[in-house]
């Protein structure tokens, strides 16, 4: 190794982040080398320095009151594992109001009011809470056509409920702590239509409907009898993919 | 690190009793926002904004108490909170900022080598006549934040966060070698640009 290999591993050296035998060579060579030994005494003082003048900033005090907050309402927990808070009664009472009122409506547009109440439950999960839908059975149920462990997703929580007179069931995924969640809906018995906005890609003679509201985006298609709903925040492209691979499974 | 979170990480959090889950929240936020100055600052030189700063901040503590059983006791539980955090950043905010890295190595090499050179050669040599140590706080923060990402991570991590070169580069999911290079040529950069901005010139880039 020459001066500039060793120089590249002086700040290693200074924070003690080399390995004994790295260690040993750089300290041998910087003993015997007049220009890196200049450096090596130069880069820790810029070290030490560098830790005295940089330090964690101070986050406002309304940050821990917003988080805690937070914290509160994806705490609390209903019987059956969903979670609500204080404000998150008065939410579901509201959302409550919200869905039954169009439920009266129901016959026209029904898959676009599918696709904007998967929205909008989706943007209930990336608050932190999980999505609360008409009607909630008490019971857990299976995937039966969205389990999507084998492509990586662990499975967070999981409802049976009834939306527009289907029996409904809402599956919240994620990748791991960071990615962003996945929400999967199946609906027997529902049929598709692209909503206005919308947009249709036909893969291998089947209809997937691709449509984005509010930073959420949400792929559908038909199984046999079952409408499938992937939404998330997931670019669009690797969203469709997915659904595609989910859809396909061979 | 508690036994209340040591036996969070046997269990999923949706299968504990209310009461117990009570106790966990509280044991959560007695541990975790200890570290909020800590998250609040690398989200801050992540984005660069105060705002984006505080929501990142906000969602990683929300992702953190979801996946709470996923982290190992005895590791260090800093490292875990940023681990989330910077991949919340890379989904979510990093696409909305593109930065520029083309860096000029070759002159930084040049005009650090010579600050060293030139204090080698003073009588007995005086290593406070560097830049960091001239600098006001202020000045070397918005050095730091005018490094392009990956040396401007690297150095927060290490210096700010304390984190070993080992947490760093889980991390930022690189190997030791990248944080040990990101490091050693980040803090060149900090000093050529304080130097820059002690003689009223911006950084070194092309």
């Amino acid at each position: 190794m020459d001066c500039k290999n060793y120089q590249g591993i002086i700040s290693a050296h200074v924070d003690d982040a080399l390995s004994p035998k790295e260690r040993w060579a750089v300290q041998t060579h910087v003993n015997q080398c007049p220009k890196c030994r200049q450096m090596y005494i130069w880069e820790t003082q810029v070290a030490r320095d560098l830790k005295r003048k940089l330090f964690p900033l101070e986050a406002r005090p309304a940050l821990k009151e917003r988080i805690l907050e937070q914290l509160g309402e994806s705490h609390g927990e209903s019987f059956w594992g969903w979670s609500y808070g204080k404000h998150g009664v008065l939410a579901a009472i509201t959302l409550l109001l919200v869905v039954t009122v169009p439920y009266l409506f129901w016959q026209n547009g029904a898959e676009e009011n599918v696709f904007n109440h998967a929205i909008a439950q989706y943007q209930e999960v990336s608050l932190g809470g999980t999505p609360t839908a008409q009607r909630a059975v008490s019971k857990t149920p299976t995937a039966r056509l969205l389990d999507l462990s084998p492509w990586g997703y662990q499975i967070l929580s999981r409802q049976s409920h009834w939306v527009g007179g289907k029996q409904g069931r809402t599956f919240v995924y994620s990748r791991g702590p960071g990615e962003e969640y996945l929400m999967a809906q199946e609906f027997e018995g529902m049929e598709i239509s692209p909503p206005s906005g919308g947009s249709v890609v036909r893969t291998s003679n089947r209809d997937f409907v691709s449509y984005s509201k509010g930073g959420v985006n949400l792929v559908a298609w038909k199984d046999k009898d079952m409408l499938c709903i992937l939404a998330s925040k997931l670019p669009k492209k690797k969203l469709m993919g997915l659904a595609q691979r989910v859809a396909f499974p061979s | 690190m508690s036994r209340v979170i040591e036996a969070i990480s046997q269990r999923r959090l949706l299968f504990f009793p209310l009461d117990r889950k009570k106790e966990i929240r509280a044991e959560f936020e007695r541990v975790a926002l200890a570290q909020l100055p800590y998250l609040y600052t690398s989200a801050f030189y992540l984005t660069k904004d105060k705002a984006d700063a505080e929501d990142m901040v906000q969602e990683t503590y929300l992702r953190a108490f979801r996946f709470f059983d996923k982290f190992q006791p005895g590791t260090n539980f800093r490292a875990w909170l940023l681990s989330i955090l910077q991949n919340l950043f890379i989904n979510r905010y990093r696409q909305k900022r593109r930065e520029p890295t083309s860096v000029n190595w070759d002159k930084i090499d040049e005009v650090y080598e010579s600050m060293v050179e030139q204090d080698e050669n003073m009588e007995g040599g005086n290593p406070e006549h560097h830049f960091v140590s001239q600098m006001m706080d202020d000045e070397v923060e918005k050095a730091l934040r005018g490094l392009s990402e990956e040396f401007r991570t690297a150095i927060v991590l290490v210096d700010i966060e304390e984190l070993t070169y080992e947490e760093a580069a889980k991390v930022m999911e690189s190997p030791l070698g990248t944080v040990r290079s990101r490091v050693s040529r980040g803090r060149r950069m900090l000093q050529v640009a304080l130097k820059e901005y002690g003689q009223g010139r911006g950084p070194v880039k092309e």
